[in-house]
């Protein structure tokens, strides 16, 4: 059996790759202390023990991301000869469905407090067991700090994703940005809540819960589209690469070729596909076809393990 | 360096925002004014549900009972008089959440159903029913096999068949020897030893509207400085002397 060789990221991207690693780590770390304090501050609020799930949910991109990194290492074998890239695919898909569901619980949540009409009521906390503070102070300081870990995170993350072509980690800046929006909406919920406008909280949550539930149909969309082999396409923008022209310019008017197409697909942050070829002469075509596989994967860093078919017209169907 | 200096601007503003909230002496507020038309109106309208000793209903005067006596100095610090009713827990909670009472006593618990339904005040006392030994006995760890006396109607005689005690149920605990099972408060009135052995332990709440957070503020704050868990005991004891 023939296994694909695997794919090596060239090194300036190795060494933004092992940044975004240790982002993801930290980003883990400031979840789980988020998730200590919410919990030690939330008492018997129901407000607080949906963001507390919230926080709980958006530990699933970072670590889905990682387990894709962790698999996406292992060498192609006999069982898996095309190599383990696409895991990046199913932890961007898990990514996504994470990010939607959160949208949908916080829609959920926001809308069974205006339905069910019942108030939220704080009392005090007891800070460190004998200091009496009212609590929506406590929760604005708790929120207050689940909001800047993921602010300044999600921040950082984005332009890394653009450059890496990592979709998971640009699902997972979105869900920072979801996580900090929410926490936002909370605080202003709170402050409503001092002064006397019980809904605030669900109608500010309620809002930011319709835009993360769009950012989750989005992702979830692209994701399934990245499986359905869609067209390579920028992680942020989502609009189409263009790397089929870019190689058809690059291979048009090497001596031999008289007509070329190219059709590829992406495997998560490798792109790989076909290119056909009408030949002019079919003298040393194996060692020609190699250096035009070379020529070839020099367009874009991306790309990896393309395949040269010589076809006799483009229109034919071999 | 542009987005730093306004990300700076933000935090500054947010930071001077909640000082200027937090310095506001009358934050929270209520959302229906609970607290606001008590004073104007001069009275605290408490819902009774008889529940001795928590809450004692006088036909003459202001509730007695634990609660009936804590909602009164409450309501005399606030400078107002109580309006008691004595009623159903139904009718009480529903009077409560529709804003025609202002409190609800009568020995409620985090435990009960209703009271998820209201706001409640954070736990003012926790009493345990726990196995007491006799001032002369040794303490027990396990009621595995031993005979053990209860009052009658607190709902825990199953729990004890389950730990493996025979249960005797009484009226009157004060006629029983060996263990018996009773509440902390009242075990130490009776004379007896609590153990570590405990059966069920209630977090005891008032029950106040939902969302009305001045109100609630405000006798929270009342409540702990009554919180001496020895002297509710020991009005507890006072109270339940017949």
């Amino acid at each position: 059996m023939k296994l694909r060789p695997n794919y090596v990221l060239p090194p300036d991207q190795q060494a933004r790759l092992r940044k975004v690693i240790v982002l993801e780590w930290v980003t883990i770390g400031f979840l789980l202390s988020i998730i200590a304090v919410m919990y030690l501050s939330m008492g018997t609020s129901q407000a607080m023990k949906a963001a507390l799930i919230e926080d709980c949910i958006s530990l699933i991109p970072p670590v889905v991301f990682l387990a894709a990194i962790h698999f996406r290492k292992r060498e192609p074998n006999r069982d898996y000869p095309y190599g383990y890239n696409r895991s990046t695919l199913l932890a961007f898909l898990s990514a996504a469905v994470a990010i939607l569901i959160l949208g949908l619980f916080i829609l959920y949540e926001a809308a069974h407090t205006l339905l069910s009409q019942h108030p939220p009521t704080l009392g005090h906390f007891y800070l460190f067991g004998q200091w009496e503070v009212w609590s929506g102070w406590v929760m604005i300081a708790a929120l207050t700090y689940s909001m800047i870990p993921p602010l300044v995170l999600g921040r950082m993350k984005l332009p890394l994703a653009t450059a890496l072509h990592e979709s998971t980690l640009y699902a997972d800046a979105a869900m920072n940005r979801a996580d900090w929006l929410t926490a936002a909406a909370a605080i202003c919920g709170v402050i409503g809540i001092a002064l006397g406008y019980w809904w605030a909280d669900a109608v500010a949550a309620g809002i930011i819960g319709l835009d993360v539930v769009r950012d989750g149909i989005g992702n979830t969309r692209r994701a399934m589209a990245d499986l359905m082999d869609h067209r390579p396409a920028a992680v942020s923008t989502d609009e189409p690469l263009d790397i089929e022209t870019d190689i058809c310019k690059a291979l048009r008017g090497h001596p031999g070729i008289r007509d070329l197409a190219v059709r590829l697909r992406e495997e998560g942050h490798a792109i790989s596909g076909e290119i056909f070829i009408v030949f002019d002469t079919y003298e040393d075509l194996p060692r020609r076809i190699e250096t035009i596989i070379d020529r070839a994967l020099e367009v874009d860093w991306r790309l990896h393990d393309l395949v040269v078919m010589p076809v006799s017209s483009l229109d034919a169907s071999p | 360096m542009r987005a730093r200096t306004t990300f700076r601007m933000y935090a500054v503003v947010w930071l001077a925002l909640l000082s200027l909230l937090t310095g506001c002496d009358d934050l929270p507020r209520d959302p229906s004014n609970s607290l606001n038309n008590a004073l104007e109106r001069g009275t605290l309208r408490v819902g009774v549900l008889h529940s001795n000793p928590w809450a004692i209903w006088r036909e003459d005067g202001p509730p007695g009972g634990l609660e009936g006596e804590l909602v009164s100095a409450f309501a005399a610090e606030l400078g107002i008089s109580v309006d008691a009713v004595l009623a159903g827990e139904e009718q009480l909670f529903e009077a409560l959440i529709e804003h025609e009472l202002d409190v609800v006593i009568g020995g409620f618990s985090l435990d009960n159903p209703w009271i998820s339904r209201v706001g409640f005040t954070n736990p003012y006392y926790i009493s345990r029913f726990v196995i007491g030994t006799p001032p002369d006995q040794p303490s027990v760890e396990n009621i595995d096999g031993r005979e053990v006396t209860l009052r009658r109607h607190t709902g825990l005689a199953s729990a004890l068949e389950r730990k493996g005690a025979s249960v005797t149920a009484v009226d009157e605990l004060r006629a029983a020897n060996g263990l018996i099972l009773a509440e902390e408060w009242e075990l130490r009135g009776l004379g007896y030893e609590p153990t570590e052995v405990e059966l069920r332990k209630r977090e005891h709440v008032i029950a106040l509207p939902a969302g009305e957070n001045a109100l609630l503020v405000s006798l929270e704050s009342f409540l702990s400085r009554r919180s001496d868990e020895d002297d509710l005991a020991a009005r507890l004891r006072e109270v339940a002397q017949p």
